[in-house]
């Protein structure tokens, strides 16, 4: 039972987003000061924000931005870090050297800083989170890919797949990928929540998704001031991305289990 | 007080019975030697000694440490009895040593939790001890800079540094190479006869057991039976003279690059190993064996020399005629549990060389891994199952059905017989002698066992840091005396 926790929540929280984009139960676009800050009732099963906007809505639609701009980021990280890093270590010489330094270089930058400075030249919004975010989990892709593909290479059975006239493209992935998967999705998941944190994070600086779309981040920075008035005003938000991350971690490792038992990472 | 007393020891793990009833004494100044294949339960018997069972175990039955029954003790009066009276040597070095700590530092602390001494005197009995093990070698050093023989000799100087009255040993030998294996094996007994303790010597060495211990038992399915019947050295077989050459080493030589220019792993070694013919190459660890076996088999190239499959050379071999040599040659690797990519199924596994082929069709493929598994005596229900799911001996006959997939006609094994305990490897060995006879194979064969080479191979090529010593048929190579090295290769087993 407690394998199926992760999973569910994180569903939970996926078909929020999915349905969000489709319904809420009050459009969050609609600005009425009438009914602004307004408690819990059964019109608003949650109260409405400083703007008067329902607040279960604002939050139903805050999980699309978070968790698309996260995978979205993740999905570049993998797609452009993983290939690299098993080039890196299929390849001894100067190939992986430019690619190990290329990603050390990356990493010297901190990551959120350079984040802020990309989508600041690119201009707010969420896409161009998503690129900012991606552009920093390649390295961490690549390090980990390289890491443990390197330990796949000097097994015996590399060297059965090259007799058998395989060479190293073809042994990096029909061998070594799969048997890196299990580091990847850990490392996955943690990127995928780090990813849900720094759009928060950015949304929060007014860089993520631009209004009327609503964001996490940004319902917190828009309510700080009115925490000691409403408190769940910064709550309910913070509370999502608090249980989005849980979920994503949890989930990571029930996946794990399945797909790389033996990895136990 | 008798160190080691087992009376009607009986353990379960559910409804496995790892051991039936065993009892065993080991007397002071007395080696017990524990033989018996893998999974007879030997392991079971030596962390029971310890009261180290997993929690899972059902134990019934009496274990006396000097006359103390051990399941009365403390957690804390066992832990003074672990590594304090009874002290233990496992099998493999290099994980029982902490690679961050010096070794005298490592041998320290066991003086210090288990002796009174003060720190000058900790430090004196260091070094009295490294030299009763025969090291010679700075406490200051790590463990990393020694070699695999050198880390047995600390890891039994830590197991005798507290004066115990019984040490264990977990196949204390079977990680290290046959000159090491053979002074380890004279260290136990001159340790044991000096200090008067008893020692239990867990093993799958039966010629070990033979050398040094006074009794013999065997295990055998947790049950203890008559002392083992023990190999006599086999005779040497009768060379056969291969017809045309099939692999030819032409004063080869391969350097690897250090920090003080290169260091040559081999130097101008040149040997033949013709068709149907069986080449051993023997060595302790370090002296090139595994560089050859990669040369031989295109994995890597010489710096200098010449080595060809038949009348082509490796060097400048591309495309159709590269994939043409690949075909005739195929290898076994020492590690069963490492030859096999743990994602795929046994066909899969199998039917890997295939590739070298143009397109097979599936039911051809089947069919040919079918054969290949039946040349090897394993079934065709095989073939959809993981390689986990199978045991070292009938692993390695799934990596013996994929060198023969292809039918090459030269096959490398680099020790691939050396992770088998002795039945399993009798059996292997019965399976390859029938496959040479029946298709004619060249074996190109790696090995630190003297008696396996003894009965596989025609002609032998000795090599020491890099350098042939010796090289051609086994009876008149083994007879020599003359070569204190080869000397000692060939009484190691």
């Amino acid at each position: 039972m407690t394998r199926a926790i992760g999973p569910i929540l994180l569903l939970l929280v996926t078909a929020v987003a999915l349905l969000s984009i489709l319904w809420t139960p009050w459009d969050i676009g609609t600005i009425d000061i009438a009914q602004r800050l307004q408690s819990a009732s059964l019109a608003h099963p949650l109260g409405t924000d400083q703007l008067g906007r329902d607040l279960l809505s604002m939050v139903m639609a805050g999980a699309g931005p978070s968790l698309g701009v996260a995978v979205l980021a993740l999905g570049i990280g993998l797609m452009i870090g993983t290939p690299l890093g098993l080039a890196a270590a299929a390849r001894n010489g100067w190939l992986d050297e430019v690619i190990s330094r290329a990603a050390d270089i990356l990493f010297a930058f901190p990551a959120l800083v350079l984040a802020m400075l990309v989508v600041a030249v690119l201009g707010p919004g969420a896409s161009h989170a998503a690129l900012a975010i991606g552009l920093f989990n390649i390295p961490v892709f690549v390090r980990v890919t390289r890491a443990a593909a390197r330990s796949i290479w000097t097994r015996d059975f590399i060297l059965a797949a090259r007799l058998a006239g395989k060479g190293p493209w073809l042994i990096s992935f029909q061998h070594i990928l799969p048997n890196v998967a299990g580091p990847l999705i850990t490392q996955g998941t943690l990127q995928l929540s780090l990813g849900v944190l720094a759009e928060a994070a950015l949304s929060f600086l007014g860089l993520g998704a631009q209004p009327p779309a609503a964001s996490w981040g940004r319902m917190v920075a828009d309510a700080q001031t009115l925490i000691g008035v409403a408190p769940r005003l910064v709550l309910l938000p913070g509370l999502a991305i608090v249980l989005t991350v849980f979920a994503i971690n949890l989930a990571g490792e029930a996946l794990r289990d399945r797909v790389a038992p033996e990895t136990g990472l | 007080m008798i160190p080691l007393e087992i009376e009607h020891l009986s353990v379960r793990y559910g409804d496995t019975v790892a051991l039936d009833d065993v009892c065993l004494r080991v007397a002071a100044g007395e080696i017990v030697a524990l033989v018996g294949p893998s999974g007879s339960g030997k392991s079971t018997l030596a962390a029971a000694a310890m009261d180290l069972l997993p929690i899972d175990a059902i134990e019934q039955g009496v274990v006396r440490i000097e006359g103390t029954d051990i399941r009365t003790l403390s957690e804390a009066k066992l832990e003074a009895l672990r590594g304090g009276k009874v002290g233990i040597v496992f099998q493999e070095p290099a994980t029982a040593l902490n690679p961050a700590l010096p070794i005298g530092r490592q041998i320290g602390e066991v003086l210090e939790l288990h002796t009174s001494l003060g720190r000058a005197e900790i430090r004196t009995e260091v070094d009295r001890l490294l030299a009763q093990v025969g090291l010679g070698v700075s406490p200051k050093r790590y463990p990393h800079t020694l070699s695999g023989g050198q880390r047995q000799r600390v890891a039994i100087a830590m197991a005798i540094a507290a004066q115990p009255v019984l040490l264990l040993a977990d196949e204390p030998t079977a990680s290290l190479d046959p000159v090491a294996q053979a002074e380890i094996g004279q260290l136990l007994l001159s340790l044991v006869r000096e200090r008067r303790m008893g020692l239990l010597l867990v093993t799958h060495d039966l010629l070990l057991a033979r050398r040094i211990a006074d009794r013999v038992v065997a295990l055998d399915q947790g049950r203890l039976g008559e002392e083992a019947g023990l190999p006599r050295p086999s005779t040497p077989r009768e060379p056969r003279r291969g017809g045309e050459a099939l692999l030819v080493l032409d004063g080869v030589t391969r350097t690897y690059p250090d920090r003080h220019g290169r260091t040559a792993a081999l130097t101008d070694i040149s040997a033949t190993l013709a068709r149907g013919e069986t080449l051993a190459v023997i060595g302790e660890s370090g002296s090139g064996k595994s560089t050859l076996a990669r040369l031989a088999l295109g994995l890597d190239r010489p710096d200098a020399g010449r080595i060809a499959i038949g009348d082509r050379e490796w060097k400048g071999a591309r495309g159709g005629a590269l994939r043409g040599m690949r075909r005739q040659v195929q290898a076994v690797f020492q590690d069963p549990a490492a030859s096999f990519d743990p994602r795929r199924t046994v066909a899969e596994i199998v039917a890997e060389p295939l590739h070298l082929l143009e397109r097979v069709p599936l039911a051809e493929r089947t069919a040919k891994v079918i054969e290949a598994l039946d040349q090897v005596g394993l079934d065709a229900d095989a073939m959809g199952r993981l390689p986990q799911a199978f045991s070292g001996g009938q692993r390695q006959r799934i990596a013996i059905a994929r060198a023969l997939i292809l039918k090459p006609d030269l096959i490398v094994f680099d020790e691939a017989l050396s992770a088998l305990d002795p039945m399993l490897r009798e059996e292997v060995t019965t399976l390859l002698l029938r496959l040479q006879a029946d298709h004619d194979l060249g074996y190109f064969f790696i090995a630190h066992d003297m008696d396996l080479v003894r009965r596989l191979a025609d002609r032998v090529l000795v090599l020491r840091q890099g350098r042939a010593v010796a090289c051609g048929p086994v009876a008149s190579v083994f007879k020599r005396t003359d070569d204190p090295y080869l000397a000692a290769l060939v009484a190691s087993a």
